[in-house]
């Protein structure tokens, strides 16, 4: 009897118990695993999302409020050329109303600079600059701040007024018959994490594309 | 100490039974069930802030370009219900819808909008003023709706965004 009771289980008891508790434990574990993979792939996902329409919404937003001084015509230009990289663009605009209100600086027209630059990664880094347009000399020096980052490409197409073409680029010296400014500008962006390895890229880029109207009195009075 | 108290106190601390086990593992399992919804409604949610980025600044793209199409073309030029794909390879599952709808004078006085003094209203001052807001309103204004939609999974979904247009070309002579 007392050997009876020290016995325990069968063994068929503890292969059935070990087979049910290996059942259930692997469903939760793969559950897990799949839910880490998961937040994962939503940190990329929401990473690409944010710097992509960061960017996007920035140049959007200094492109609206392009400042054409046609009647002095001396201190607005609207420049953009391609670099190897992608474009640089340069042009005038108004200031944040923000800025405009808390430092209270005048004239409330600045320069500002976009162009890309290589980041380690492989992806590129979308930088801006801004000066006053006082001082529109010193726009290359000035130190830049990164607006966005994995940008994998970045175009613009500029609307020219009087032909109803889209230009490639646009210098505002030699387009004086169209206006200084194009009528419109068409931004192109495609971005990525960029932790997400270089193969993977191409299928989680972000591509944003959409047409700025500019504000171009000078076309409109003519 | 007796063997068989010693069992006892052994047996006491041999920790669970199989059933309470199982009852724990699927109230965990529930647990995790739960984050796993919620992650992949995570999930969903950012596909779908990334779908509704690209369809605005495509709709905003459609809206600047009817403007521009406007200075060339008077607003009878363009078709008051037309729809399309976007060239771009990248925006292949987008599709645009764009509707030109008349907008009644009527907001603008109210009061002698299906009134039954319309007719009589005709020869006030007021009334003739009514008479030239309509012909503006009908020939110079108008309300651009551009609807932009893509497919989500199985589900349609849309994204709308409208302005009122005034042309200033062809105002009718007073």
């Amino acid at each position: 009897m007392m050997r009876k009771r020290l016995g325990g289980f069968t063994l068929i008891e503890v292969l059935a118990a070990l087979f049910l508790f290996s059942l259930l434990t692997l469903g939760v574990s793969s559950s897990v695993r799949e839910i880490s993979k998961l937040s994962s792939r939503i940190k990329i996902r929401q990473a690409t999302v944010v710097s992509g329409i960061t960017a996007f919404d920035r140049i959007q937003r200094d492109l609206r409020m392009a400042f054409n001084e046609r009647l002095r015509n001396s201190s607005s230009w609207f420049e953009s050329d391609s670099t190897s990289l992608g474009p640089d663009l340069r042009f005038t605009t108004w200031e944040s109303p923000t800025v405009l209100l808390f430092t209270q600086r005048t004239p409330g027209l600045a320069a500002v600079r976009y162009w890309l630059e290589k980041a380690d990664d492989g992806t590129m880094n979308l930088m801006r600059s801004q000066v006053e347009i006082n001082r529109a000399s010193d726009l290359e020096k000035q130190a830049p701040e990164i607006v966005g980052q994995g940008i994998l490409k970045l175009e613009f197409e500029f609307y020219q007024g009087n032909t109803g073409q889209w230009l490639k680029s646009w210098d505002s010296k030699q387009s004086t018959t169209t206006g200084l400014f194009p009528r419109a500008v068409r931004v192109r962006l495609s971005s990525v994490d960029p932790s997400v390895p270089e193969p993977d890229r191409k299928e989680k880029t972000l591509n944003l594309e959409t047409t700025v109207l500019v504000i171009n009195e000078w076309e409109d009075r003519n | 100490m007796s063997p068989s108290t010693l069992l006892r106190t052994f047996n006491r601390n041999s920790g669970f039974t199989l059933l309470e086990v199982l009852a724990a593992l699927f109230i965990l399992s529930i647990a995790v069930f739960g984050i796993y919804q919620g992650q992949s409604n995570l999930v969903r949610m950012t596909v779908r802030s990334e779908h509704m980025a690209q369809a605005l600044g495509l709709a905003q793209q459609k809206m600047v370009e009817t403007e521009l199409e406007l200075r060339d073309k008077s607003l009878a030029g363009l078709l008051d219900d037309e729809s399309g794909e976007f060239k771009d390879e990248a925006f292949r599952d987008y599709k645009w819808n764009r509707k030109l709808t008349r907008v009644s004078a009527g907001c603008l006085f109210p009061s002698s909008q299906g009134s039954e003094e319309g007719p009589e209203n005709a020869a006030t001052p007021f009334g003739d003023i009514f008479s030239i807001a309509e012909k503006v309103f009908e020939n110079n204004v108008r309300k651009i709706q551009i609807t932009v939609s893509w497919k989500e999974g199985n589900k349609d979904r849309q994204l709308s965004l409208s302005q009122l247009y005034v042309s200033f070309k062809e105002l009718p002579s007073l």
